[in-house]
């Protein structure tokens, strides 16, 4: 008889382990996102989605494919490092179709004032003088320009050099 | 008698008994003691296990790790990689994924806590160098002054992982920090961990937010946007493991340094042109 109990009891024990195993299962499956420890212990899915990011900046060798005259002017010029879109902005929305269908979506937007030239031409000490560095106003003022004017008034801004 | 052979027969089966269950929890201990291996082999990566396979993508991420380098000599704070970085990544227009930084070394003597210094480090960057930099009234004769681009540095060792108590943080098998936003709580503990000011909390999704090296593009076979719009070719960007790296021999044959290397967080964000007042 007592050996019985013994018996009851000890199965009622391992019913017990395996509902609180079986909870633990369904806790875990319901709380932990499934894509956790696919790569490590993080969300698996969280590669994926940070990977399919929409691409903004396209690259010069894609502005190349319709505007391969300008580029062939801009790297006979001192500009020869520029990138399009450091001044042009991103090209993403410009166009789509790749070199074999290329079709126009938008302007490049850009600013054409001299705010654009001043980021890289204006002197500020420190700035390593690889380029034609001035002061803006004083420049102006030996042209006897109109000191608002804007810089590709004179300078062709793909191939600068007068 | 026939008490004792009672008595005695169920003490020899006992034995038996006692003899196979041992034998039979040893081997659930042993299978226990496995559970844990299994585990981590689940956690830890396969070699043939790399993400975006499904979505078409034949990016493998155990052929690349990713480094940054970082010409101070050459840069001249144009402040067109803070633009491109906020465009390409949708930053909050008071936040920076990157930065630039203008330090200015004058002569100019000035008492401070620990006695007189004879020299006096200005570091300033009005909206990160988004909006360009201008000339700056010092104190003194200026003695050097140079641009510093500023950048996640993609530490092998980093503390903003290991404090994130959400596992929301985490680095791929190519070298990069990410942030889950989908799991990360915005508690800022990997904000205050990170000894570079490179993550902040952004006030859209309240979550953490930092430099991917922009791993969309990267992935894709194209340069950080950071990168792509340098004109001096201050930023680089490369692939260790790619044959004949070109950064990877600038690494190793050149004159480079990290940022915080006392703090052993192995950066791969490095630099040429480091100066002692750069912090």
């Amino acid at each position: 008889m007592s050996s019985k109990s013994h018996n009851t009891n000890i199965i009622r024990f391992a019913l017990l382990v395996v509902v609180f195993l079986i909870l633990g299962a369904v806790l875990r499956w319901a709380l932990v996102p499934h894509s956790f420890g696919e790569y490590g212990p993080y969300r698996g899915h969280a590669v994926e989605e940070t990977m399919s990011q929409e691409t903004i900046y396209m690259g010069m060798a894609s502005c190349k494919t319709c505007h391969p005259k300008v580029i062939e002017n801009m790297f006979s010029g001192s500009h020869n490092n520029h990138k399009c879109e450091a001044c042009h902005y991103a090209k993403s929305k410009h166009a789509k179709g790749g070199e074999r269908n290329p079709v126009k979506l938008a302007d490049m937007a850009v600013d054409t004032s001299q705010d654009e030239c001043r980021f890289c031409h204006l002197k500020v000490p420190g700035r390593p003088n690889i380029r034609q560095l001035l002061s803006f106003e004083g420049h102006l003022k030996k042209l006897e320009a109109e000191p608002g004017s804007e810089c590709i008034t004179c300078h062709d801004p793909h191939n600068p050099a007068m | 008698m026939k008490n004792m052979s009672k008595k005695k027969k169920p003490e020899k089966v006992s034995r038996r008994k006692f003899l196979r269950r041992s034998a039979a929890m040893a081997t659930g201990a042993i299978m226990v003691l496995m559970i844990p291996k299994s585990v981590k082999a689940h956690l830890t990566t396969s070699d043939t296990k790399t993400p975006g396979k499904a979505h078409g993508s034949d990016y493998d991420w155990s052929d690349h790790y990713w480094t940054y380098l970082i010409d101070i000599n050459k840069c001249i704070g144009c402040g067109n990689c803070v633009r491109a970085c906020k465009r390409e990544n949708g930053v909050h227009a008071d936040y920076f994924r990157t930065w630039v930084e203008h330090y200015i070394v004058t002569d100019h003597d000035h008492d401070e806590e620990g006695g007189k210094h004879h020299e006096h480090v200005y570091v300033y960057s009005p909206k990160g160098g988004e909006e360009g930099f201008y000339p700056k009234e010092v104190d003194g004769k200026v003695m050097k002054s140079f641009f510093v681009p500023k950048i996640c540095n993609h530490c092998r060792h980093t503390p903003c992982i290991q404090v994130c108590p959400v596992h929301a943080s985490f680095s791929t098998k190519d070298g990069v920090v990410l942030v889950d936003k989908k799991v990360c709580i915005g508690c800022a503990y990997c904000v205050q961990a990170c000894p570079y000011g490179s993550r902040y909390i952004d006030p859209a999704t309240h979550t953490a937010d930092k430099c991917t090296w922009c791993y969309h593009r990267i992935t894709r076979g194209l340069l950080p946007a950071c990168v792509t719009v340098c004109p001096t070719n201050t930023r680089q960007f490369g692939d260790l493991r790619e044959v004949n790296s070109k950064i990877k021999e600038v690494i190793e044959t050149q004159h480079v340094a990290v940022l915080k290397q006392e703090l052993h967080t192995e950066p791969f964000c490095f630099y040429i042109g480091y100066d002692h007042v750069i912090k």
